[in-house]
């Protein structure tokens, strides 16, 4: 993962150009959907586990990507900026509690404010640690998120205890009113009670992300394309990218480094914060509990990571991070179950087009074949 | 064979899933060059 080790070279040596490369970057993702949708709806035939792409699933998943969708865009912002940010989880924890501090007194948007105001307090300290004071970014991180335990356990036996009498917990927020983008939602709720094949399955999978919305899976779902604008169609975003790839030239051509490492880890944890409410205002718990972020910033983390580094990469991360969890949730271990399955229709759909490619193409075009070869290929 | 994943597993199943795409994926990424370097204000060479 991240390392504090020297500067690796950074030139991967690029893949062998071929159909599926020159294929531009939306039609790549519509056909890696497609296939997905596909062994979903083939494992849901076979194994009869109609919730694996039931609206419902598709709407718990969303409820749970939404905190991990958070978590990595402040994950984006700050290690673009070049400040690797484990201390995420942290921001989330001080999210939840001042989104549960200001939501129980002023209604849900104040709770949103509240975590985006707490999380980006800790992504300042963040900031101060590792910028201002050079200190290593992993420590000043698991420093943080400590921080965040110990203060939220504090603060809410502070305020929270006097109102609702248990020092672990808030007393209940009032959640946003949810929505949905009709008419096409009932039309896509008709078609998935029909039980067609196919139809059906991405039907619900895509009614799910259609019903049941609130305000902040909006924002969570608009920030990600807003946020590839800022940092990759942007002089603003040219900058901060710059200071993640080489400060000392971004400084010899007149960027103001620290200005926009501070701005960059600030709004990661504004970010992170935002992620926190997300979980406050989920409609299952309404509310602050000890505990709560469950390792969720972490999972944004890696879900960043696995999207290497890029808007979509991790949108597509918390997507299967939040479907799994919401699988699990909503059907239990039988459905993980029938995963499995799909997964292994997966390791040979990969398996056979791996060999179609590599078939009609002669070996002297591999270059270099070693023991990392098989693997270059993802 | 086990009919179905224990309740015990299942509720692990996002975690080892982080792990298992982490290792998967973990070869073809490019992280930004100066993450987690030290800087100084006017320190470069």
């Amino acid at each position: 993962m991240t390392t504090t080790a020297p500067p690796a070279p950074a030139t991967a040596p690029a893949p062998p150009r071929g159909r599926w490369s020159r294929l531009p970057g939306w039609a790549r993702s519509a056909i890696v959907v497609a296939i997905g949708v596909g062994i979903l709806s083939l494992t849901t035939y076979l194994t009869g586990q109609i919730q694996l792409t039931s609206s419902g699933t598709t709407q718990a998943a969303v409820r749970l990507l939404l905190p991990i969708l958070f978590a990595a865009l402040g994950g984006l912002w700050a290690e673009r900026a070049g400040v690797i940010n484990i201390g995420l989880e942290g921001m989330m924890i001080l999210g939840t509690w001042g989104a549960a501090w200001a939501g129980y007194q002023w209604g849900p948007w104040a709770a949103v404010v509240g975590g985006l105001v707490f999380g980006a307090l800790g992504g300042l300290l963040h900031a101060v640690a590792t910028v201002t004071f050079n200190v290593n970014h992993i420590v000043s991180g698991v420093a943080i998120t400590l921080l965040g335990m110990g203060i939220t356990q504090y603060l809410s036996t502070l305020f929270f205890e006097p109102v609702s009498r248990n020092p672990r917990q808030s007393p209940r927020v009032e959640g946003f009113e949810t929505f949905s983008i009709q008419p096409i939602a009932d039309w896509l709720a008709d078609l998935e009670q029909q039980g067609r094949v196919v139809l059906s399955d991405a039907a619900g999978l895509l009614g799910g992300l259609l019903s049941g919305l609130t305000p902040l899976v909006v924002i969570g779902f608009v920030l990600v394309p807003v946020s590839y604008f800022l940092l990759w169609r942007t002089r603003f975003g040219l900058r901060l990218r710059s200071c993640g790839e080489n400060p000392v030239a971004a400084e010899s051509l007149g960027v103001r480094v620290f200005t926009y490492k501070y701005l960059a880890v600030v709004v990661s944890g504004g970010l992170a914060g935002l992620g926190g409410a997300a979980l406050t205002l989920n409609p299952g718990q309404l509310g602050y509990l000890e505990g709560q972020t469950g390792g969720r910033g972490y999972i944004g983390l890696a879900a960043m990571i696995f999207g290497n580094w890029r808007p979509g990469g991790l949108l597509a991360g918390s997507a299967l991070f939040g479907y799994v969890d919401g699988v699990q949730l909503r059907a239990g271990g039988e459905a993980v179950h029938a995963l499995l399955y799909a997964t292994s229709i997966l390791a040979v759909v990969v398996a056979v087009l791996w060999v179609a490619r590599r078939g009609g193409r002669p070996r002297s075009s591999r270059s270099a074949p070693g023991p990392s070869s098989t693997s270059s290929t993802w | 064979m086990i009919p179905e994943v224990p309740r015990e597993f299942a509720s692990y199943a996002p975690q080892l899933v982080t792990l298992l795409v982490l290792a998967v994926a973990s070869q073809r990424l490019r992280p930004p060059a100066a993450i987690g370097m030290e800087y100084r204000r006017g320190e470069g060479d």
